[in-house]
C-alpha cells in the first residue's frame, strides 16, 4: 500500500493575551481523511490546558513547564460535520500566547490511523541544536512520520526551523513552520517524511535560526492501510491399518468319527392276536361207487 | 502444528458408514489469534474454540469445496476456493474450517491450518490466503 499522503496544511501564528486560536481547514479535506494539529502555547500565568473542538481526540500533551507552557498534538478522523467547517478553534483554560497549524493527511488506516507515537523535551541552556533520542519503531515500511517540534524564548526575535534529521535519515519536508515576537518568541514546525524502512528511529532534530530553551518534540507514525496475504502446506494424514486375522476353506483329512450310539429305551404295545379254535373236522368214508 | 480434528473426522466416517448422519450446514474458515493451539481430540465444535477468533474478524464462507481423489499420489484432497477479506485490522497465524449447522455447539470442527508465512497482520487492508494447489489436507490411502 501506498504511504499516506499530506494533501494540505495550515497554521495561525502565535497571538499574545488571548485564549484561543482558531485554524483554517486544510483545502479539499474529505470524510475519512487524517487531521493532526498541534497547538503551541506560553506565558500561562497557571497552569493551563488547550481543548479542541467535539471529536478530536489528544494524541500528545508535552508539559514544557509546570504546565505554563505547552505543546499540545490533536487528531481527527474526518466526518461529514469537520468537511462542512470552515475552521477550528482550539482554547486554552487560561490567558496566554498560542497558536499552531493543521494536517490533512490522505490515504490512512480507518480505525488504526495512528500506529505510536513519542514525545520529547528538552530544558537544557538556550541551543540552536533540536535533538531527542526515540524509540519508535515504524510497523511498515509505507508509514509516515511526522515530526512536531517547538521551542521558546532563549534569543529574542522571530525564529524559524529547518534542517530536519533523523537516524536512520529519512527524506525530511517541512510542511509548516511559524514564529514570531508574540509574547515570549515561540517557534513550532512540522515536517513528514517516508518511513522507508521498520528500522527504529534513534535519534530525530532540526535547527533553530536563534537560540532557544526549552525545546519540545512529537514524532507519530501514520499507517496506510496494510494488506496481508498467506498461503498454507498442505497437511497430509496418513491411515493406521490395523492386522486382520481371517480364515478360509482348505483340503484336509479326517480322523474317523466314532460314535458310540445312545440306545433309549422304547416303550412298545402290541395287540393279541384272535385265537382261532379249529373245530374238528368231521370224519367221512368215502366209498368209491361202480359206474 | 495443523491439525486434523479427530472429532471431525470422526463425524466423517460415521456419516460415510451410516453410524450416524451426515451434518448440514455452511462450510466456514475463521482466523484465529496467535495464541490459540489446537486439540485434537477435546476441541469439538465451534463452541469450543470461538472465543478464540481472532480480533476484529469473523467466520467467512467458504466457497468451491471439493474432495478430490489424487491417485497418483495415493491419497483423497480437500480444497476450497482461496478466500480474501477487506478491511482487516488484526493479528493471526492459523485458520480453522469447520460446518456451520447455525449452531456453534453443534458446528464440527474439521482442520485447523498454520499459514506457511506465519503471522499476518494487515491493518485496515485485505486478508487473503491462496490456498495450495493440493487443498488444505489429504488423506493418504496406503
Amino acid at each position: 500500500m501506498a504511504t499516506p499522503v499530506v494533501e494540505s496544511s495550515t497554521s495561525t501564528n502565535f497571538a499574545a493575551s488571548t485564549t484561543t486560536t482558531t485554524i483554517t481547514k486544510p483545502a479539499g479535506l474529505a470524510v475519512g481523511e487524517l487531521l493532526v494539529a498541534a497547538i503551541q502555547f506560553a506565558d500561562a500565568g497557571s497552569a493551563t490546558a488547550v481543548s479542541a473542538p467535539a471529536g478530536w481526540t489528544t494524541l500528545e500533551t508535552v508539559d514544557m513547564t509546570d504546565g505554563l507552557r505547552r505543546l499540545t498534538v490533536f487528531y481527527i478522523i474526518a466526518t461529514s460535520t469537520e468537511t462542512a467547517a470552515s475552521n477550528f478553534t482550539f482554547t486554552a483554560s487560561n490567558t496566554c500566547t498560542i497558536g499552531g497549524g493543521m494536517l490533512r493527511i490522505s490515504g490512512v488506516a480507518p480505525g488504526s490511523e495512528i500506529q505510536t507515537s513519542e514525545q520529547d523535551v528538552f530544558s537544557g541552556a538556550s541551543t540552536t541544536s533540536i535533538s531527542f533520542t526515540s524509540t519508535l519503531t515504524p510497523n511498515h515500511t509505507d508509514n509516515l512520520i511526522l515530526l512536531i517540534l517547538c521551542a521558546r524564548s532563549g534569543t529574542a526575535g522571530a525564529a524559524s526551523i529547518s534542517s530536519y534529521t533523523s537516524t536512520p535519515s529519512k527524506t525530511w519536508t517541512e510542511i509548516f513552520d511559524i514564529g514570531n515576537t508574540a509574547g515570549s518568541d515561540l517557534v513550532l514546525a512540522v515536517a513528514s517524511a517516508t518511513s522507508g524502512v521498520t528500522t527504529q528511529i534513534t535519534n530525530y532534530g532540526a535547527t533553530l535560526s536563534l537560540p532557544k530553551t526549552p525545546h519540545a518534540g512529537v514524532i507519530l507514525s501514520v499507517n496506510p492501510p496494510i494488506n496481508a496475504s498467506g498461503s498454507n502446506t498442505a497437511l497430509e494424514v496418513s491411515p493406521t491399518f490395523f492386522s486382520q486375522t481371517g480364515s478360509s476353506g482348505v483340503n484336509g483329512s479326517n480322523t474317523l468319527l466314532e460314535i458310540d450310539p445312545t440306545l433309549p429305551i422304547q416303550s412298545g404295545s402290541a395287540t393279541a392276536p384272535t385265537q382261532w379254535i379249529n373245530e374238528p373236522s368231521p370224519s367221512t368214508t368215502w366209498i368209491n361207487e361202480e359206474i | 502444528m495443523s491439525t486434523l480434528y479427530g472429532k471431525g473426522l470422526e463425524t466423517a466416517l460415521k456419516a460415510v458408514t451410516g453410524v450416524a448422519a451426515a451434518p448440514t450446514g455452511t462450510l466456514k474458515l475463521a482466523f484465529m489469534a496467535t495464541s490459540y493451539t489446537p486439540n485434537a481430540f477435546t476441541d469439538q465444535y465451534w463452541s469450543d474454540v470461538s472465543a478464540s477468533i481472532a480480533s476484529g474478524t469473523t467466520a467467512q464462507t467458504l466457497s468451491g469445496a471439493a474432495v478430490n481423489v489424487d491417485s497418483g499420489n495415493t491419497r483423497v484432497e480437500f480444497d476450497t476456493s482461496d478466500i480474501s477479506v477487506a478491511s482487516q485490522t488484526t493479528t493471526t497465524n492459523k485458520y480453522v474450517i469447520f460446518m456451520d449447522t447455525g449452531t456453534p455447539s453443534t458446528s464440527p470442527l474439521i482442520v485447523c491450518m498454520d499459514i506457511a508465512e506465519g503471522t499476518l497482520a494487515p491493518i485496515a487492508g485485505t486478508l487473503a490466503i491462496t490456498v495450495n494447489a493440493e487443498g488444505h489436507f489429504a488423506i493418504s490411502v496406503a
